[in-house]
């Protein structure tokens, strides 16, 4: 490739925004990364491995099932609608999400096994295996 | 480091809410003060750095026109919290190196511009889009610091009880008057664990500082303080499990500054640190190699991070109290430790103090714990 051939810019806000993979009869999953080059596996998806910055990574698909690190109910936001729960959840294949968690069914406690779920107008949140 | 780096003049405005400001509104008189007490003239100023996040371009260059600095080398410089004191780092390398002898470092934010609430996060970045807020990063530390330390939220609420005895004695603090832990924990609830008042207030602020070379200092022969250590590091992103109770850039940021300083946590008679939330003080004692990890709220309960203990932390009220705009509070806490070191702080004065830290982090960007540290020790200079 030429000097003068220019690279393209990643358009990151609009291509593969679709997270959430679902099999027909399967548990909801969540659609990550992994990288050819080094195995790094993270979500959401990005172009190039943060890790090694090769190109190309794998589709990888991740969930259902993870442990609650922590979470909060937000009551006061300029990002979102409230009140809202978020929380970081280990997922099994140690990969890191932050997710919205349903908490009507109680406050779970941290370090308890949650599960990925999917509704069926794109949305997807963890809830607690304990209830 | 080639030559010293000493503050010889600080100034900043009482932290608070000023919608009739602009950003020069806000730093002019900051820098004023600054000046006046540093006996230096516009004109001397050799380079200027301005830390902010919100003030749009040139926001150094729209403070140094209206005081007649022109034509030297005005850099704006951006990290988040810890933008102002990048921004000292940048300045006092530049003397250090002999690239400039007398640099002006000024930090500025007027936080108010945006109504009130939480601040906006880069809204590209996708868990700004899943709802990430700071107020509920630091709730989720805070959650995870109660789990696993074996907390309580009265514990919480006791870092914001001392902030508040400290700022009772600082006419720049924004927030003066005193709270009980009852109240911390009766005010409105922001993220849960975290209520208001365990979270920074919105406000609008500017402090600065005139840093000098070694010649410059023995010429004048004024009290001063001297950079022992300025340290900034980025944080690393991190795709699975990330333990928030172990803030590895704050970590790695004051091991590098007390090995520069060559000296150790327990040397230090000062600390102004990065208190944007209840939990973090706490968090930060461990971290800061003041405690052991789990003796955090030991220290606080029995008086060690205050005065008569054996390190006053936060002596100004910190950013919980004293405020946190931005880009001024690296600076801010720059002007706090010169006022103790040069036996100017008022009714807080810390008995003959002779080593100071301060320490920001900036936050906010999916993956990293904090995107950025800034970490400063100064000493004691008599002329």
């Amino acid at each position: 490739m030429s000097t003068q051939t220019p690279v393209k810019p990643f358009a990151d806000l609009t291509a593969d925004r679709d997270v959430i993979d679902t099999a027909p009869g399967g548990p909801a999953r969540l659609i990550a990364a992994r990288c050819s080059a080094c195995s790094t596996a993270w979500f959401p998806r990005s172009a190039v491995c943060p890790s090694c910055a090769a190109p190309d990574p794998e589709r990888y698909l991740i969930g259902p099932n993870g442990t609650l690190y922590s979470y909060s109910t937000v009551h006061v936001s300029s990002a979102r609608e409230t009140p809202y729960t978020i929380g970081f959840i280990d997922l099994d294949e140690g990969v890191r999400v932050l997710a919205t968690i349903d908490v009507d069914a109680g406050m779970p406690e941290l370090d308890t096994r949650c599960r990925l779920q999917a509704g069926e107008d794109g949305s997807w949140w963890f809830a607690s295996e304990e209830n | 480091m080639s030559g010293g780096a000493h503050v010889i003049g600080a100034g900043m405005i009482a932290f608070g809410r000023y919608p009739d400001s602009s950003y020069p509104g806000l730093a002019v008189p900051a820098v004023l003060t600054a000046l006046a007490h540093a006996g230096i003239t516009p004109r001397e100023i050799g380079a200027m750095w301005t830390g902010h996040a919100f003030g749009g371009m040139l926001t150094g260059q729209r403070i140094a026109k209206e005081i007649g600095i022109s034509g030297i080398p005005v850099v704006n410089v951006d990290n988040a919290c810890s933008g102002g004191a990048t921004a000292l780092h940048e300045a006092q390398r530049a003397i250090s190196d002999g690239h400039c002898d007398i640099a002006l470092v000024v930090g500025v934010d007027k936080l108010t511009q945006f109504g009130g609430g939480t601040l906006p996060l880069v809204a590209e970045d996708w868990e700004v889009q899943q709802g990430m807020v700071m107020p509920a990063m630091y709730a989720m530390r805070a959650r995870r610091y109660l789990h696993e330390r074996g907390a309580t939220v009265e514990d919480l609420a006791e870092v914001a009880v001392k902030a508040r005895s400290h700022a009772a004695r600082n006419p720049f603090a924004q927030y003066r008057k005193p709270v009980t832990a009852e109240e911390v924990l009766a005010s409105r609830m922001i993220a849960d664990p975290l209520t208001m008042l365990q979270c920074c207030p919105t406000g609008d602020g500017a402090a600065a500082v005139v840093v000098v070379s070694d010649e410059v200092l023995q010429r004048m022969r004024v009290p001063a303080m001297t950079v022992r250590a300025s340290v900034v590091h980025s944080g690393t992103f991190a795709v699975g499990h990330r333990d928030m109770l172990r803030p590895e850039i704050t970590y790695d940021s004051a091991r590098d500054a007390y090995e520069a300083a060559g000296i150790g946590p327990g040397d230090l008679d000062m600390i102004e640190l990065h208190d944007a939330f209840s939990v973090a003080e706490l968090v930060y004692y461990e971290a800061l190699g003041l405690c052991q990890p789990g003796d955090g709220v030991k220290m606080l309960r029995t008086g060690e991070t205050t005065y008569g203990g054996s390190v006053v932390v936060n002596p100004s009220g910190g950013l919980l109290t004293k405020g946190h705009p931005v880009g001024a509070s690296g600076v801010a806490q720059v002007v706090e430790a010169f006022w103790q070191l040069t036996d100017n702080a008022g009714d807080r004065q810390i008995d003959n103090p002779r080593l100071a830290m301060t320490h920001v982090t900036g936050g906010g960007i999916s993956g990293l714990d904090h995107g950025a540290c800034a970490i400063h020790i100064f000493e004691r200079s008599t002329p």
